[in-house]
């Protein structure tokens, strides 16, 4: 047994006063001589019995009286274990620790999971003060749900949590409570909040097959969240979760760790907006800043970082963010931002070398600091190859595409176009074809169809095709290219060839250009300009089609999924109506094909300063589709393969800065062999296989290096950035009644963590003092009776009886 | 209060030693309230002149002595004795107990006296026996008021030392007083039994008028007891420690039924009980015994 006040303890010797107030009245009795001795000996006899009992009980009762006053006021707090042979069961408590990002907010003197972690302490040591057997269960939201699946969905799926063993992720699993639950919690302490927007439905799917297995033991469950409007609004998947523990009979409580809403600025996106990135080649950035609150702010000044990864001397520097040369660009200001607004801006930045480098953007600091940061990496090349057949032995059009795209001296694009014939295409595998950033086929009029095949592989898994029809095209060609180029729809032409036709010449003059633009993002510079920028183009020859009929771009279908249907688009139609650019959806790549050669026999189009804006575009958008990810939300798991050929499989992994620590994780790899020569990376939050600190690194936000050698001993370094949930910058709560009322009919208790942490002790103390007090007045109500009853108080009709 | 009264109360009593005094004072006092005498001469013996005083019987005024002088005077006669009063007076240890005023014996003598002084002041006989396991003292009949002097005597010799046989002390005083008269117990009766009651019935039966002045003290009745005691038996060896309180009631039911039969046998046997407190003035006394005393005279 333990007290508050443990020296008064001592006190429980006063049980023994009334034993020696006893014992002393035995030795003081008064003499007293006495003549009716008869009536008191016969007194005596008929109740020697029953006076030595009630004497005895009256004893008792005081000693307990005694005993029950000292511990009152030496406040007992222990738990007393032996009231359970009483038929009380066992108290079965499942916290369930919301760990996500919103967590982290830190608008009072602490986080709202630091909050949360200590009223669970609270909870504990009020469970641990109470009286019969408890239990306890610890469980993360983030542990019990698949980090995978948090990436994909807010709304965990329920196979993946119940497919989760809940030995494997609790922290603590049906543990006893200790008299001193402290040391239980030692191990959580030390964790943090991680950036994932994760639902609590994983971690109520994984306590409840425990609750319905455990129908003996009477079960408390309890949330311990922000409760924020965007998880709890629309809480239809969480009371769905929740029916199994209304149904089991548990007790579900609501513990808010963050009671109050307020401001918060997030960054909600940072990428390149551009398609090309390559040494010296500007690349402008757009970063969006949202204000999730409730006021708008001003002045907001947006730092943006770069962390460029070359020469020679790079080494893994774990303490900072990122290991690369840091430059800091002038501050981005924000001038005005509106409630619930976001507002884009544009950075200009331009890597001068090749190397995998990185972005970051950096808000001023405010309650919520994971999403005040968000970084992207740029894997910057020297060049963009580009891979041009050029089906003219003229080389005309090549003349015109790389003066286009490679203009050479001062004016770098990023763009390495080389020029093959036909025949490269079908000598050469895909996987070489992958090294191009595009293809552009320019008057080929035949083609083997195995280097159609090679095309379709490489368009189908995100690479960008253009076809340039024109050239000498006989009824042959045309039969060739709608029987293996078409492929009734199938293949690479969304429409069948009808053959070359001439465009008249305009009977208006300048008032009708003859290209005519659709919105689209390869001609959005030349769109929105109050004259034409085709003015001064003529076409004076194309290939017909056979669907005439420009497509609407409402109808734009823009299908990644390789199974779709095959869509196009008519991006720019001639004078007459007739396709001249369309734009093909062919698996998860695109296919841009120009109805016009690049000869000025078909058209002047190349020697007007729109033709540069267009290829310069239509390359991009091109590129754009197979283009590595610059970043992704935490919690997405990171793939790189190499060649064996050129580096060597031992890496050096450097995580995010997890939680509270300083420096970032280390972690030393050997690359698996995927298929000779690929070696292959890979890296998951694993809570089986991983520490604490290194779970809690992959999912935190920042930038993960990948360090390794190459043959030759020379260093590389690989990126990933993952950036936290924008969603879980949407501090704005839910009122308590609003939250209950969504429940219903599942009933929760809702109280704030602040006052669990403070009155669940004192509550305890309140409830130990309670049932002592009941247990004094039991006593002293028993003490009184049995005086009453040991005096024999002389009933009034019995002395007026002896007086009369 | 008038001051003639105040000698009735046990405290006023417990000032006054000799038992003469006493014995004058509660009578006087008891009489000075009365509107009748009590006095119920037959004698023709004329003796004196006495100025009427309230309370005095107006066929004893002498109208002629009014007539010659305007004042009112009784004739006094020399009466004859017309009743004989035995005193039985219980001297046992246990009468000896009281915390009050007066101990039981005290109050129980004090009794005596008083009765002996106001039968002798209107001529009857008195006499007076002091017992506990024997008769101690004995006094014969006399009507004089001499016979005062030895009957008060012979309370203030008695210390109440012995147990009590009132049985045998029943039988001794039948057999001592073969004549009818009014007999006096003045008793505690603790010890009393069912042969004592049968003892009491014999003596009523053979003709005497009895009056029991049953004396108890208020510790007896009350039992106010509530320290832890040791109570030590006067007239037996026997001794109990105990808690009281815890013995109350069942100590006061078993004196109810003691009470209650003492009170069914006198009833039964038409013997006048009078069951007294050692704290109640005396007039209660001396009033039974008046009332015993005209009936008594009545069936004369």
């Amino acid at each position: 047994m333990q007290f508050v006040f443990q020296p008064l303890a001592w006190g429980f010797l006063l049980v023994l006063v009334p034993l020696l107030v006893h014992l002393i009245n035995l030795l003081r009795h008064r003499r007293q001589p006495w003549a009716a001795m008869d009536f008191l000996l016969e007194s005596y006899r008929k109740h020697k019995r029953w006076v030595w009992m009630k004497q005895l009980l009256l004893l008792l009762s005081r000693m307990a009286v005694m005993a029950v006053l000292v511990a009152m006021l030496a406040q007992w707090v222990s738990g007393a274990r032996w009231l359970s042979i009483f038929g009380q069961s066992i108290t079965h408590h499942y916290l369930l620790l919301d760990d996500s990002m919103s967590m982290g907010d830190s608008s009072q003197a602490t986080t709202a999971y630091q909050t949360g972690l200590r009223a669970i302490a609270g909870l504990l040591q009020s469970v641990a003060d109470e009286q019969g057997s408890h239990r306890v269960t610890i469980i993360r939201y983030s542990r019990a749900t698949n980090p995978n699946s948090a990436t994909e969905s807010s709304s965990s799926d329920p196979k993946n949590s119940s497919s989760i063993p809940a030995d494997t992720v609790a922290d603590i699993l049906m543990q006893t409570v200790p008299t001193n639950p402290a040391s239980l919690l030692d191990r959580l302490n030390n964790t943090s909040p991680v950036a994932l927007d994760v639902s609590p439905t994983g971690a109520i799917q994984l306590v409840a097959p425990l609750i319905r297995n455990a129908s003996s033991e009477r079960a408390n469950v309890y949330l311990i969240s922000d409760f924020r409007d965007k998880d709890w609004r629309q809480s239809q998947a969480i009371r769905s979760s929740m029916e199994p523990l209304k149904a089991a009979a548990a007790e579900i409580h609501l513990i808010d760790c963050a009671p109050t809403a307020h401001e918060n600025l997030s960054l909600v996106g940072l990428q390149a907006d551009q398609e090309i990135l390559a040494a010296g080649v500007p690349v402008m950035m757009k970063l969006e800043v949202r204000n999730p609150g409730t006021t708008t702010l001003r002045n907001v000044n947006v730092m943006v970082k770069l962390f460029e990864y070359d020469g020679e001397n790079l080494e893994p520097l774990p303490d900072r963010f990122a290991s690369g040369r840091e430059t800091q660009l002038p501050p981005v200001v924000v001038d005005t931002i509106a409630p619930g607004e976001t507002v884009s801006r544009r950075v200009q930045v331009i890597f001068s070398s090749a190397g995998s480098h990185v972005v970051q953007a950096v808000l001023p600091d405010d309650p919520l600091a994971d999403d005040n940061s968000m970084a992207c990496v740029l894997d910057v090349a020297e060049g963009q190859q580009l891979l041009i057949i050029d089906g003219d032995d003229s080389r005309r059009g090549w003349f015109y595409l790389n003066a286009t795209l490679n203009p050479g001296g001062m004016t770098r694009t990023g763009w390495k176009p080389i020029a093959e014939t036909p025949a490269f295409l079908r000598d050469t595998s895909p996987e070489t074809l992958d090294a191009y950033a595009g293809i552009i086929l320019l008057n080929v009029r035949s083609m083997d169809l195995r280097a159609i095949a090679n095309l379709e592989a490489y368009v189908r898994s995100g690479g960008g095709l253009a076809i340039f029809l024109g050239g000498s095209l006989s009824s042959a060609d045309l039969d060739r290219f709608n029987r293996d180029w078409y492929r009734r729809g199938e293949g690479l032409l969304p429409l069948t060839l009808n053959g070359v036709t001439d465009l008249p010449p305009s009977t208006d003059g300048a008032a009708s250009p003859d290209i005519v633009p659709v919105s689209h993002p390869i001609f959005a510079p030349l769109l929105g300009l109050s004259n034409s920028p085709f003015q001064l183009v003529r076409v004076s020859r194309y290939v017909q089609l056979n669907d005439q009929k420009v497509k609407s771009s409402i109808d734009i279908e823009i299908e990644i999924d390789g199974n779709a249907t095959p869509t196009w688009q008519t991006i720019a139609a001639l004078r007459d109506g007739s396709p001249l650019m369309i734009d093909r959806g062919f698996g998860n790549g695109r296919v841009i094909v120009v109805t016009t050669a690049l000869d000025p026999q078909w058209t002047n189009w190349p020697q007007d300063p729109t033709f540069v804006v267009a290829m310069l575009k239509t390359m991009g958008y091109l590129a754009s589709f197979r283009s590595l990810e610059t970043s992704a939300i935490v919690g997405t798991p990171i793939d790189w393969r190499f060649s064996s050929r050129e580096m060597l499989p031992e890496v050096e992994v450097l995580l995010g800065r997890s939680g509270r620590s300083v420096a970032r994780s280390p972690l030393s790899l050997t690359a698996t062999m995927v298929s000779d020569p690929l070696l292959a990376v890979h890296l998951q939050a694993d809570a089986t296989s991983q520490t604490e600190e290194q779970v809690q690194a992959m999912l935190s936000p920042g930038v993960t290096e990948i360090w390794n050698s190459t043959l030759q001993g020379t260093r590389e370094v690989k990126n990933f950035a993952r950036n936290a949930p924008s969603i879980e910058g949407e501090l704005k709560k839910i009122s308590p009644s609003e939250l209950t009322a969504g429940l219903r009919p599942i009933e929760a208790k809702y109280r704030i963590a602040d006052s669990v942490a403070s009155t669940t002790a004192l509550a305890g103390l309140t409830n130990r003092q309670g049932l002592l007090l009941a247990i004094l007045i039991g006593l002293l109500l028993l003490e009184q009776f049995l005086a009453w009853s040991a005096s024999y108080h002389l009933p009034k009709a019995t002395v007026a009886k002896v007086l009369s | 209060m008038p001051d003639s009264k105040k000698y009735l109360h046990p405290e006023a009593i417990r000032r006054i030693a000799p038992m003469e005094l006493r014995a004058q004072r509660i009578v006087d006092g008891f009489l000075s309230g009365m509107h009748r005498s009590p006095y119920f001469g037959q004698s023709v013996e004329f003796v004196q002149h006495r100025q009427y005083v309230p309370g005095d019987d107006l066929r004893h005024i002498d109208w002629k002595v009014w007539g010659r002088q305007d004042r009112l005077y009784i004739k006094q006669y020399e009466e004859d004795t017309n009743l004989r009063c035995t005193l039985l007076l219980d001297a046992s240890e246990s009468m000896s107990y009281g915390r009050g005023a007066l101990t039981k014996f005290d109050y129980a003598a004090t009794i005596a006296a008083s009765l002996a002084y106001l039968a002798l002041r209107q001529q009857d006989a008195v006499g007076l026996t002091v017992f506990d396991t024997k008769i101690r003292s004995k006094l014969p009949w006399r009507s004089s008021r001499k016979h005062l002097q030895s009957i008060y005597g012979a309370l203030e010799q008695q210390q109440p030392t012995e147990k009590t046989d009132l049985r045998g002390i029943f039988r001794e005083v039948q057999e001592s007083y073969p004549r009818r008269c009014l007999m006096i117990l003045i008793t505690d009766f603790l010890g009393a039994d069912e042969s004592t009651l049968k003892g009491l019935a014999a003596l009523r039966q053979s003709g005497h008028d009895c009056l029991v002045f049953h004396v108890m003290d208020d510790d007896e009745l009350d039992f106010p007891f509530n320290d832890p005691t040791r109570f030590e038996g006067l007239e037996a060896m026997d001794s109990l420690a105990c808690n009281p309180r815890a013995l109350r009631e069942g100590y006061l039911e078993a004196l109810q039924r003691f009470l209650d039969r003492i009170r069914r046998a006198c009833a039964s046997y038409k013997i006048d009980y009078q069951l007294t407190r050692t704290s109640q003035p005396m007039d209660a006394a001396l009033t039974a015994f008046l009332a015993s005393r005209m009936a008594h005279m009545r069936k004369r």
